[in-house]
């Protein structure tokens, strides 16, 4: 049953790891892209219609913070699931990984939330440069899941320090 | 800790209510195919979209009652590891619904409904309705991966909270 249970635990870290490699490598390819097109929209001679310069500015400003924010939290979580498959579960150094797993997703949140503002301005003025709703749709849905990831892992990061608490003194009472 | 899952249950709301609205809309597309030649491929759309809603139904009520009791100081409780379960599980369904279904079963019946049948006139008749055809392909197997990835985490914190929980228990009796 142990043996079963330890099997399981291997196989669900490891699979979770692949799945931080490919949304890796997945996201940077996606990025890239975005930071291609809007490269070259800022280069001289090209111009992309009622769209300014600014804001295509601070779109790749967001991108490169999201992107480096999230390939950052991926790197830990990919370390925190090697040390999970080694049945280290309850250490402080899981712990301090949530923490700042939280903290940079707190940051792509806000960074995406930020980058929303020309867009939500623009459709509730309806002034120069129409989008259109899904442009103002896709960030914030973005931020949202940033947000809501950032705050369970910050969750998660004070249940683990309880759960710690409680091993070390069982541990101590045994 | 308390403000985070007070948000965390605000989030959870806000997913209900909109999820639940958009799978309406999706239902009532497939109702209305019902009445037309692609009957099949509707109830099988239908089919899908009911099973992935009452999943994530299912996974987002257990995530709020999780978040309640968290707030309550019961963290390392039988009910919890339930309820994580209960999200692993429905993520998972709901994941393999959004992934497999429209891949497995309704592109296949959409090509043999345009009389395409090999896998070359099937790639190429994707690629030609792109707009239309291949964009909302993409986008169920990323929503399935994300869907996937958040089933095999609470798996994973399933796993964990139990050891966790056993610990509570074995010193509860020790004390």
């Amino acid at each position: 049953m142990k043996q079963a249970s330890s099997r399981m635990i291997q196989v669900v870290f490891s699979a979770l790891q692949a799945a931080s490699v490919l949304a890796g490598a997945a996201g940077a390819y996606v990025a890239g892209c975005f930071l291609v097109l809007g490269g070259a929209a800022l280069w001289p001679g090209v111009s992309v219609e009622g769209v300014p310069a600014m804001v295509i500015g601070l779109w790749m400003a967001v991108i490169v913070i999201a992107s480096v924010c999230s390939v950052w939290a991926l790197c830990r979580f990919f370390r925190m699931c090697g040390r999970l498959k080694e049945r280290r579960a309850f250490t402080e150094d899981n712990a301090r990984a949530l923490g700042r797993i939280g903290q940079l997703n707190l940051i792509s949140a806000a960074s995406l939330m930020v980058g929303a503002v020309p867009q939500v301005l623009d459709v509730a003025s309806r002034s120069s440069f129409h989008y259109g709703l899904e442009t103002v749709a896709l960030p914030l849905l973005m931020a949202f899941c940033y947000l809501g990831v950032g705050l369970c892992a910050g969750v998660l990061e004070k249940l683990l320090w309880q759960a710690k608490s409680l091993v070390d003194e069982n541990d101590g009472t045994v | 800790m308390k403000t985070k899952l007070t948000m965390l249950q605000g989030m959870t709301g806000f997913l209900m209510v909109s999820g639940a609205a958009v799978a309406a809309y999706a239902c009532a597309f497939g109702v209305m195919g019902l009445q037309t030649s692609a009957w099949l491929a509707s109830l099988l759309g239908l089919a899908l979209t009911l099973a992935a809603a009452g999943g994530c139904g299912a996974a987002l009520i257990s995530f709020f009652g999780l978040c309640e009791r968290i707030k309550r100081g019961r963290s390392f409780e039988r009910r919890n590891e339930r309820a994580l379960r209960v999200i692993a599980i429905g993520c998972g369904a709901a994941g393999l619904c959004c992934g497999v279904g429209p891949w497995a079963v309704m592109l296949p019946l959409r090509a043999l409904r345009a009389r395409v049948t090999t896998l070359p006139e099937i790639w190429h008749f994707d690629i030609n309705g792109a707009e239309e055809f291949c964009l909302p392909y993409l986008w169920a197997i990323a929503i399935a991966f994300v869907l996937l990835s958040v089933g095999l985490i609470a798996w994973a914190l399933y796993l964990l909270m139990r050891r966790a929980g056993d610990a509570k228990r074995e010193n509860d009796l020790t004390v």
